[in-house]
């Protein structure tokens, strides 16, 4: 069979597949009408013989072109984006991802150590020498603390007008999901980035907590910051660990080629950043609606204690009987 | 999935498929991509103006709602524009159908929602430390023009061809009058696919060189051209062209 001939029996096929294809993407769904089988999956197995012969035979690259791009336009219709969004999110939250967390123990102690000795040494020895306010919190964010925690709790006030605690809300959003999402993507620079980013939350935080229990009023500060700070501060960690495992795959690919590993660990940190990610935007909801209001302080102590027992208790013994499926 | 046949003769690279037949993804370069992408954040940039323009308007009626709504719409934009366009209907965002590029999964098929997630939260990564410039360099040393969250997502971006059934690569490229084809001549030993194309390709593209440029390509062609040299062996490659156009069908 020559080229003309091989196209004239050929020719209405690929048109009948073509306007198939088209219909497909610019609907964009994916399901045949009821009662009636798409022809897609025919039409297509007969071009990929067409094209194989088309090659095998040279006929001219133009035609080979037409049918190769048919057939690249039929495979992303046919497969691929298959997500069972909602579905699997019930499932992840109730056992995947603490039993993820879990899995990756050994990165997940290490970024909580990066992020809770600094913390922690600061809060308790932060005194010592006043210059290292000075020097990790800079003399602007010293006074903006002394104005925002001291005597009359404006806080509270500012919260008072409309729309305020939505504006925070929508703030907390763009900068705290930012930091997670950023402390996740420079972990693909071998790692580093997150490290970084993880310590240096720990130094900055620890630092303004400090600073303000001995200069500002600590009732306003940690009344504020208890509702909020165990789903925001292990959101923020987590994330950090999801960027590590990426530049795991980088520093350490095992038998793997280099490209293939960071493959495999994104697979691995993409449930984490997710989970990170949605923790964030939780801690952003009690933070822009719960945080500023103007209730007594041991109640605000009670959610927030309240509150880091529950994550501690989802974390560590959530998915547990499905303990096998964790990988 | 088989991609070990590699193309010298452009980008091209193969994957094989369970229907037994092999694609050829036509992988993009950076510099298609680095302009799709500077489109994209010209339209983001004058979605941000008007944007702070109608959120201005509404601060005037409401009363504070409007800042939070702001920050979500920014917040938006800027970590998920990509990913919302890659995994519309259309498959692209607005920059990479203009240049005629797509995002396809390393299999040639759409790319799963997780994959345009992975890819697109490490832009901050490839970004660094300014304009992309480790992406370029990553994307510049891997076989299949991969930036770091190419990588990590399994993920090609590749050249499409638009309704015409031109690539628009080629469809971009300057066009002068056309040249009218020689008579066609036989080879005088069979050719090997890849030659065929890189023959046909080469009458394609022939007038969007200089003359000079013409000759200096033919001349590679050794095994064809024999010892002629200039517009003789230039005029040779394109009668064997014109031979094959003819005889293989359909020059389109």
């Amino acid at each position: 069979m020559n080229a003309p001939e091989f196209i004239r029996t050929r020719e209405e096929g690929w048109k009948r597949l073509e306007a198939e294809l088209t219909i497909l993407e610019e609907s964009g769904s994916k399901a045949p009408e009821r009662g009636k089988q798409s022809e897609v999956p025919a039409l297509f197995r007969q071009l990929c013989a067409d094209l194989a012969l088309a090659r095998e035979r040279c006929f001219s690259p133009v035609l080979i072109d037409r049918l190769n791009e048919l057939a690249m336009r039929s495979c992303q219709q046919l497969y691929g984006r298959r997500s069972h969004l909602l579905e699997d999110a019930g499932r992840f939250l109730i056992d995947t991802f603490p039993q993820l967390v879990r899995s990756e123990w050994r990165i997940v102690s290490l970024c909580m150590a990066l992020f809770w000795l600094p913390f922690f040494a600061l809060l308790f020895w932060g005194d010592q020498d006043a210059r290292w306010f000075e020097a990790i919190l800079g003399s602007e964010q010293m006074q903006q603390l002394h104005s925002m925690y001291s005597k009359p709790d404006i806080l509270a006030e500012n919260r008072g007008k409309f729309g305020q605690n939505f504006a925070m809300f929508g703030m907390y959003i763009w900068n705290n999901v930012g930091i997670t999402f950023r402390a996740f993507a420079s972990g693909a620079l071998a790692g580093v980035g997150s490290l970084f980013t993880t310590a240096f939350n720990g130094v900055a935080i620890g630092a303004a907590a400090s600073y303000v229990t001995r200069n500002c009023e600590p009732e306003h500060f940690w009344g504020f910051v208890a509702g909020h700070s165990a789903f925001e501060l292990t959101g923020i960690i987590l994330g950090g660990v999801a960027g590590l495992r990426l530049g795991l795959g980088l520093i350490a690919p095992g038998t793997l080629s280099r490209p293939a590993a960071l493959a495999l660990a994104a697979d691995r940190a993409l449930p984490m950043i997710s989970g990170a990610a949605l923790l964030v935007v939780a801690a952003a909801f009690i933070e822009g609606f719960w945080s500023a209001q103007p209730l007594p302080v041991w109640l605000k102590y009670a959610v927030g204690i309240l509150l880091w027992i529950l994550t501690a208790w989802y974390f560590v013994f959530c998915g547990r009987e499905k303990g096998a499926r964790a990988k | 999935m088989d991609t070990s046949d590699q193309s010298l003769l452009d980008t091209r690279q193969a994957v094989s498929l369970a229907e037994g037949v092999t694609l050829q993804l036509l992988i993009a370069g950076p510099v298609p991509r680095a302009l799709a992408y500077l489109m994209d954040l010209l339209i983001r940039m004058g979605i941000y103006y008007f944007a702070a323009i109608a959120f201005g308007l509404l601060a005037m009626a409401s009363e504070g709602l409007e800042t939070g709504f702001m920050l979500l719409f920014f917040f938006l934009m800027e970590w998920f524009y990509h990913l919302f366009f890659e995994q519309s209907k259309k498959g692209a965002t607005p920059g990479q159908r203009m240049f005629g590029l797509r995002v396809v999964s390393e299999n040639g098929s759409s790319p799963s929602f997780a994959q345009s997630f992975v890819r697109n939260l490490l832009r901050t990564a490839d970004f660094l430390p300014i304009g992309y410039g480790l992406g370029a360099i990553v994307c510049l040393s891997t076989k299949r023009f991969q930036r770091l969250g190419d990588m990590a997502a399994r993920t090609l971006v590749i050249h499409t061809t638009n309704k015409d059934g031109m690539n628009v690569r080629r469809a971009l490229m300057p066009q002068s009058a056309e040249v009218e084809a020689p008579s066609p001549e036989p080879p005088n030993a069979p050719l090997l696919p890849d030659e065929i194309r890189a023959l046909c390709d080469f009458e394609a593209r022939l007038t969007s060189w200089s003359v000079e440029r013409q000759e200096e390509l033919a001349a590679h062609a050794q095994g064809i051209v024999g010892n002629r040299r200039g517009p003789e062996a230039v005029l040779s490659l394109r009668s064997i062209a014109a031979w094959l156009n003819r005889s293989r069908g359909l020059k389109q």
